[in-house]
């Protein structure tokens, strides 16, 4: 999984079934100290994510399918977290 | 998934069967300010996208689940049109800008997509 | 399967509840000697390791066949902790 900050949403009327209901945000993945690192992603939310907050997002398809609940969906990534906090160690 | 817009049209003559009736096209990912990221890459159609449209695709083997029980060899799908998409919390900024009629009217699809000829 | 350094946690209430009593953690793949290289991950400890620590992760759909992951939503899992890793050469 990897952190990420969500920065937007996405609204797509015509999409493949397994979509039906369920939220399309755009993250930016995230170092732990919250810069940004990387292309902006799509991820399908089950847990009640909002703009800004900072999210736990998993990346690898049959996982991302069992957030949404479906069989055989055509999705590789899903938040499956908000995150409270992280707690990094001192360090070089 | 990833934001894209779609570039262009692939066609080719010689391929493995199981794209029989499947649509090639070439999309370019974009950030979430509508900017290209990355190259171009090329990605099998299950919503019926065409050129200019902006398109969300998924990577890795789920790209081929539409076509099930077909077992295509695509590594890059697009599942879905956008209409639009927003960014920011209060200042919320919209993109693209709505385009009448072009993709509103037509409904999503409940099965496979279609294999055309 | 890879190796990387424990460096820090994540705390998140709000999750998907098949994560919940999951440990988090936040790791950086290293190099066989240890130098820290690439983009940070989010793990779940399924071996209690701890900050500090070098450890075997399983990314990908293998994930899952860690131990009772399995039908959760993760894509790394802390699977080892490292003693010590010989390079020859």
């Amino acid at each position: 999984m990897i952190l990420a900050r969500v920065v937007g949403q996405v609204v797509s009327t015509m999409k493949r079934p397994q979509f039906a209901g369920a939220k399309l945000l755009l993250v930016q993945p995230e170092t732990p100290s919250g810069e940004a690192r990387g292309a902006t992603l799509m991820a399908i939310d089950s847990v009640g994510a909002g703009v800004s907050e900072r999210v736990i997002v998993v990346l690898e398809g049959r996982a991302a399918g069992e957030a949404l609940g479906r069989k055989l969906s055509p999705v590789d990534a899903a938040i499956v977290g908000i995150v409270d906090r992280v707690d990094v160690e001192a360090g070089p | 998934m990833q934001l894209a817009r779609v570039i262009g049209d692939i066609v080719a003559t010689r391929k493995d069967s199981a794209f029989d009736g499947v649509t090639l096209l070439l999309v370019q990912p974009l950030g979430a300010d509508g900017g290209a990221v990355g190259r171009p890459l090329v990605a099998v159609d299950a919503v019926g996208a065409g050129v200019g449209e902006h398109v969300f695709f998924v990577r890795g083997k789920e790209a081929s689940f539409p076509f099930h029980p077909v077992e295509v060899p695509a590594d890059a799908g697009i599942v879905g049109i956008v209409d639009h998409w927003t960014t920011g919390e209060r200042d919320a900024v919209t993109r693209p800008s709505r385009r009448a009629g072009a993709t509103a009217e037509r409904s999503a699809g409940t099965s496979a997509p279609a294999r055309r000829r | 399967m890879l190796l990387a350094r424990i460096v820090g946690t994540v705390v998140a209430t709000r999750k998907d509840p098949r994560l919940v009593s999951s440990k988090l953690l936040l790791a950086r793949p290293v190099d066989p000697r240890g130098t820290v290289e690439g983009n940070y991950l989010v793990a779940v400890d399924t071996v209690d390791a701890g900050v500090g620590e070098t450890v075997l992760i399983v990314s990908g759909s293998s994930a899952r066949m860690a131990a009772g992951m399995k039908d959760c939503p993760v894509d790394a899992a802390v699977v080892g902790i490292i003693d010590h890793v010989d390079v020859s050469e």
